[in-house]
């Protein structure tokens, strides 16, 4: 029989087929089974394993078969070839984590069950090429996830935050559902290959088509804890650790995966970005102020990611797609080690490390810095999609590392690693914009539409929190800077009024 | 001595007259009464553990057991066993024996199915973490410049969360109250206006329904002069507590509850003179059949022992090899593993400091001694790095954290080098087994005095030797090899790591004592010193300084390099030893932790294990701690006392004046109470002192834990460090403890110390005594009384 790409490339499918034992199980069956003692959860782990080496291979083929079939099962491109793996090797580690973590919990086998269904829906997500199956496993995995969120059901913290994301859920469940209307309407099928097709070949003639676009945003927000929607995820450490690294890492990333996926409807109407640009950039900017003031280490991170996902919706606002994906991969990896190691024991509370900064130091320091910008600048010039809002905001991260790096350090190695880091960032760029060339995008007319004014109040907005953060050291008990910090260090009082809403809504019994 | 022995003060109000104004001076003595009997809380950089009932010993065990149970709103019951469907967690929920909340907020909830008390601890909790954080949060507002009540005010006063919540507009409250925290507590009792001999209790269950934050405070001002009272931040606490509960009152509902909960409050101080309910009878019941059977198996197996080896005598011929071990409960297996592959090695046990009370100036001052103790001797321990790389190195990692945190370059950090952390992701998950070794570039001590402050004068080394050798036992017949063993643990990603480690170090790791206890009785003018104040060294007897890692069983050497060449082969020799008993002792643990003893690469597991970033139950600590023994090791060595038992070495024949059992009695013997009821709080009351699950554990402040996502700083041990999932492995039981020493001496003790009168009258602990090495014993029957223990004959099963 000679195997064609096409049939080569579901390959991709095992990886979620290894896991559909353990999500099928029953929840009672898979609780006796690893309530033991001695069970070590091996299978599991194999099973997971083997679906990690389809989901490595499979970019051999996904990356090879051209786009367009009516009748593929799997979407290939570069967009399955980076997040199936990425999805996969997240899954292992997470399962590995849990099933030491949970060992001798009466309901351990559920939570395996839980995490796997979990997976399982991601991974379909990933590689479905039918708008129908995508949909279908979006919603399994906010009720699989629903699971994971109330692993400690007689806690009424954890009932209260996954009811709040329960409702959010379900808006977003509508969203999409009218968005399958929407497009059977115009398109007559569900592949979407086909679907965007039809959109990139007669721009403007589906309204329809640009309506479910910014159903899609909609969802994508909802989905990824944009503001005023986010107060959910700082409140889910109600659930084990690995819940959380699995959230932030991988299930958050969803609705930016929606967006990158389902770029080429979004882009239809200019509307749809100016939202993802305002609620991305307003998101990122109070997340992050937010997180300033948080004194426990897992809400800290879960503002984090807020402010991550903000600001990952942003650049797809810009259309800067594959920063946008080089951002979900990244921002997952470093979560998920971030969220798996918070129970790390803090070190003795030393004396802050005091140096004497001369004048000499200061103008060194200034030098290093304005060297950065300028190798910078030179590098961005070669960027695939050239966006002067973010690499003005990436040079403000590399001055800060620039200015930290001559201030503190002061030697060799500190030199090379400033310069190294942007020059690897623009690698990884390089690399993934090359990758998605054939599935995302569209045109990010957007830069074109906006002026140099506009991008500078972006590139301001952004910057606000590190003022703020100035201004807080500078003037610490200046009556306006307490005020603020009341407010910030309640994450502007959104949760207790959301934990009202739902009260009302939906009682939790104390 | 430097190191003075700090007594409780006494926290015995004149008894509530009853006639004064509601909050008169009796609020004033009823609330520092009260803050008494709040425990301290150590930060999890040096966890210690602390009796919960630290500040009720003077009553009666029962009466203080009942009055815990009124104060946390839950009778204390046999912990059930086996937990509910939800794992860990609330698995007690179902056994309550439903007891009224004392605080006015937690009465309301129960009758309006309310939660209000959850709200009021969050948002005391969340206040506290933002006055108390040690470098969590970048952005902090400094309050700490204020009293806490007043900075309280300030931050109620802008904070709308009271009134978004529905729960009231605090900030107007705020702004309103008193200025004086005391003030405050009178108008709270004036509207109220609770039973005046109700007060000391109402204070005691608002206090300790943030009781980790209570203990925080009162850790901070520790160790505690005689007047903590007058500059009391717990009333400050009790004031904010008390402000929150009343403003409740502006619900009509709320209001309304009033009487009906002055009545409740009423009844359970009338009950709590009586102690009598059936709850707590069958409580008792339970422990004292768990006791008993615990001090028959033990007095049995001294008994059949001494039966055995009646005419072992004392050690008259000298052993090659001296090992002092912690009393730890950990090192008794350690211990009986290396007796067995060392028949002529003699085990001694001593509190794991060695007497060297001296504080470590590291980058930051480590306090190496136990919290009962205060010392200002200080030796510097500098890296062995040089300086420079050490400030480069610092100077790299700071730069890195602000380039990861700072908001300004938050997302560029993600994207240039969030995948970086690939490899540690995976490196994490699957451990190598190799172990991190502690002897290898460990820092340098600065014995001598030197003109930057720290170091000892030749004066200070020599009492410390002195002391040390003295309450060792360790005058005569010393080995040739004498090794010195501390201990610590190795866990990853356990924010009780500490907790695990040496107690009397000051809940750090141990080999810095023992290094230096080893230098210092190794110092020739020491030794001169010593020589001319009658004490011998023989001077072919040499220390080593070892640490016994308890998460694995290993023991590594320090300072090898110092050892003089006619000692290297008995180290060699003693290094082989100590892999054999180390392999065996992993074999005696082995079950406890789900290995199989049999299974090959089982030291490899262990590493790999101790190395494993999800591993919850890292090693068991001291869990099913039961039984303190101090005697000669004769006395027991040979028995299999399962990890259960603290063992320090008492010769009362070579103490003539008895001011080694004194200082046994007042300090090992009061710390090991206070491990053991720690562990016995614990496990009776899991969901108020314990830590909760290390499942949902989220370091706060940098201090301590919460569970989740808000409510109290935790306090205690975790759950996982108590329960395996599916049974508690720790059993309550108090101490029993055996002294082998005339029962005048040990009268002598308890008389002179009202602190250990009060553990040993009000039986917090059962004391027996042996004169004759373990042929017959006699039990404590208060006020300084005994009475022949009856032993099941040694024949007997």
């Amino acid at each position: 029989m000679n195997m064609t790409t096409t049939d080569l490339m579901n390959v991709s499918v095992l990886s979620p087929v290894c896991l559909a034992p353990m999500a099928l199980a029953p929840a009672r069956w898979m609780d006796r089974v690893y309530a033991g003692q001695n069970a070590k959860g091996l299978v599991p782990q194999a099973l997971a394993g083997l679906g990690l080496m389809g989901a490595l291979a499979s970019p051999l083929w996904l990356l090879k078969a051209q786009p367009g079939g009516t009748t593929g099962l799997v979407m290939p491109g570069g967009l399955t070839a980076i997040m199936l793996p990425f999805v996969a090797l997240l899954t292992l580690v997470v399962l590995r984590y849990s099933i030491v973590y949970l060992h001798g919990q009466a309901r351990r086998g559920r939570f395996i069950k839980w995490l796997c269904a979990t997976s399982a829906a991601v991974q379909v997500l990933v590689i479905t090429a039918n708008l129908l199956v995508f949909v279908l496993a979006w919603m399994t995995m906010s009720l699989a996830l629903h699971q994971l969120l109330t692993y400690f059901c007689d806690r009424p913290g954890a009932q209260i935050a996954a009811r709040k994301k329960f409702i959010f859920s379900r808006i977003g469940d509508l969203c999409l559902i009218t968005t399958l209307a929407l497009v059977w309407h115009s398109c007559r099928t569900w592949q979407m290959p086909v679907i965007f097709h039809l959109a990139a070949g007669r721009p403007g003639a589906h309204a329809s088509l640009a309506a479910a676009g910014l159903l899609i945003v909609i969802a994508a927000l909802l989905k990824s804890a944009q503001f005023p929607f986010h107060t959910w995820l700082p409140d889910t450490m109600e659930a084990p650790t690995p819940v959380s690294a699995f959230m932030h890492a991988g299930i958050i990333n969803a609705g930016g995966f929606l967006v990158l996926r389902m770029s080429q409807l979004v882009v239809l109407w200019p509307v749809n970005q100016w939202v993802l640009l305002v609620i991305g950039g307003l998101t990122a900017v109070g997340a992050s102020l937010v997180m300033l003031t948080q004194t426990s280490v897992k809400r800290s991170l879960g503002f984090s990611t807020v402010a991550q996902m903000g600001f990952m919706m942003f650049e797809c606002g810009l259309g800067a797609w594959s920063l946008a994906l080089l951002h979900i991969v990244a921002h997952g990896i470093y979560k998920a080690y971030a969220f798996l190691s918070s129970g790390k024991a803090p070190a003795s509370t030393t004396t802050p490390h005091t140096q004497t900064i001369s004048l000499r130091h200061h103008g060194f320091a200034l030098a290093v810095c304005g060297a950065l910008v300028i190798f910078w600048l030179w590098l961005s010039r070669h960027w695939p999609d050239a966006n002067p809002a973010l690499a003005g905001v990436i040079a403000m991260g590399i001055v800060v590392l620039g200015w930290q790096l001559a201030i503190r350090a002061r030697n060799a190695l500190a030199v090379a690693l400033a310069l190294l880091l942007p020059a690897l960032l623009l690698l990884l760029h390089c690399l993934l914009s090359r990758l998605l060339l054939t599935t995302v995008g569209g045109a990010a007319d957007l830069n074109a539409s906006v002026s140099l004014a506009q991008l500078l109040a972006v590139l301001a907005l952004l910057a606000l929190p590190g003022a703020v953060e100035l201004a807080a050291r500078l003037r610490p008990h200046s009556p306006l800077v307490q005020r603020l910090y009341v407010h910030v260090y309640n994450g502007f009082y959104l949760n207790p009024l959301a934990n009202r809403l739902v009260m009302a809504l939906w009682p939790v019994q104390a | 001595m430097t190191a003075t022995l700090l007594e409780e003060p006494p926290m015995r109000s004149p008894a509530a007259t009853g006639q004064e104004q509601p909050g008169g001076p009796s609020a004033r003595a009823g609330a520092i009464e009260a803050a008494g009997w709040v425990p301290p809380l150590w930060p999890l950089q040096n966890v210690i553990a602390v009796n919960p009932f630290m500040g009720l010993t003077h009553l009666p065990f029962a009466s203080a057991i009942h009055r815990m149970g009124l104060a946390l709103g839950r009778a204390a019951v046999w912990p059930a066993n086996p937990p509910k469907t939800n794992g860990l967690s609330e698995s007690l929920h179902h056994t309550n024996q439903a007891q009224q909340p004392l605080t006015f907020a937690g009465f309301c909830d129960r009758k309006l199915a309310t939660a209000w008390d959850t709200f009021i601890v969050d948002e005391i909790s969340s206040f506290c973490a933002a006055r108390f954080d040690t470098g969590l949060a970048r952005w902090r507002v400094d309050f700490s410049s204020q009293p806490l009540y007043t900075a309280w005010k300030q931050f109620a006063s802008l904070d709308c969360t009271g009134k978004i919540s529905g729960f009231g507009d605090m900030r107007a409250l705020a702004l309103a109250l008193p200025q004086s925290p005391l003030d405050c507590i009178n108008d709270a009792l004036t509207q109220l206006q609770p039973a005046d001999e109700a007060q000391p209790l109402l204070f005691y269950a608002s206090l300790m329904s943030v009781a980790g934050w209570a203990g925080w405070l009162r850790q901070l001002a520790w160790p505690e002069s005689p007047d903590a009272g007058q500059h009391n931040s717990l009333i400050d606490l009790l004031a904010i507590r008390l402000a929150f509960d009343i403003t409740l009152l502006q619900k009509p509902a709320a209001a309304a509850l009033l009487p009906a909960w002055r009545q409740c409050l009423a009844l359970s101080v009338k009950h709590g003179v009586a102690a009598t309910r059936p709850a707590a009878n069958n409580l008792m019941t339970t422990l004292h059949a768990h006791e008993t059977a615990f001090q028959e198996r033990l007095l049995r197996d001294i008994k059949a022992h001494a039966a055995s080896a009646a005419d072992a005598s004392a050690h008259s011929t000298r052993s090659p090899v001296q090992a002092v071990f912690c009393i730890d409960v950990r090192s008794e297996p350690y211990r009986r593993a290396l007796e067995a592959v060392l028949p002529g090695v003699q085990t001694l046990g001593f509190a794991g400091f060695f007497g060297f009370a001296v504080n470590e100036a590291a980058d930051t001052l480590r306090k190496q001694y136990p919290v009962l103790l205060a010392s200002d001797l200080c030796v510097a321990s500098t890296p062995k790095q040089s300086q420079a790389a050490l400030a480069a190195g610092n100077g790299l990692a700071a730069a890195w954290k602000a380039f990861k945190g700072s908001t300004l370059s938050s997302y560029a950090f993600i994207e240039a080098a969030g995948a970086a952390f690939l490899p540690t992701l995976i490196a994490h998950c699957w451990p190598t087994s190799k172990a991190k070794s502690r002897s290898q570039n460990t820092p340098e001590l600065t014995v001598e005095n030197t003109n930057t402050g720290a170091g000892l004068t030749l004066q200070q080394q020599t009492r410390l030797a002195k002391g040390a050798l003295t309450n060792m036992g360790l005058l005569k017949n010393q080995a040739r090899l004498v090794l010195l063993c501390g201990h610590g643990s190795t866990s990853t990603c356990n924010p009780h790591t500490t907790a695990l480690d040496c107690g009397a170090c000051g809940g750090n790791t141990g080999e810095f004592n023992a290094r230096l206890a080893a230098m210092v009785l190794n110092s020739p003018r020491v030794r001169a010193e010593l020589l001319a104040a009658g004490i011998t060294l023989p001077e072919d007897t040499w220390f080593v300084a070892g640490l016994h890692n308890t998460t694995t069983d290993t023991v590594e050497l320090f300072d090898l390099q110092n050892v003089p060449e006619s000692h290297t082969h008995d180290i060699q020799s003693l290094r082989q030893s100590l892999q054999q008993a180390s392999d065996l002792a992993r074999i005696y643990r082995a079950e406890s932790i789900g290995l199989k003893p049999q299974a090959p690469k089982l030291a490899a597991n262990i590493t790999r294990r101790a190395k494993d970033w999800s591993q919850v139950r890292p090693e068991w600590g001291l869990v099913r701690n039961a039984g303190f023994v101090a005697a000669r090791r004769d006395m027991t060595r040979g028995i299999n006392l399962a990890a259960e038992c603290f063992l320090h070495e008492y010769d009362y024949t070579l103490d003539a004046t008895g001011s080694v059992l004194e200082l046994i009695m007042t300090a090992p013997l009061v710390v090991a109470s206070w491990i053991n009821l720690q562990y016995f709080g614990s496990t009776l009351w899991p969901d108020q002192l314990s830590a909760g699950t290390k499942t949902l554990h989220n370091i706060v402040a940098n201090i301590g834990v919460l569970e989740g996502n808000g409510g109290d700083l935790r306090p205690g041990l975790p759950l996982e460090s108590l329960h395996n999932g599916r049974e508690w492995v720790h059993i309550p039981r108090r101490l029993s403890a055996i002294i082998a020493a005339p029962r005048s001496m040990i009268d002598a003790v308890i008389q002179k110390h009202q602190l250990v009168k009060d553990l040993v009258d009000n039986r917090w602990l059962t004391l027996f005594a042996t004169e004759d090495q373990g042929i017959s014993f006699y039990r404590y029957t208060g006020e300084c009384t005994w009475q022949p223990q009856q032993t099941p004959d040694a024949s007997a099963p």
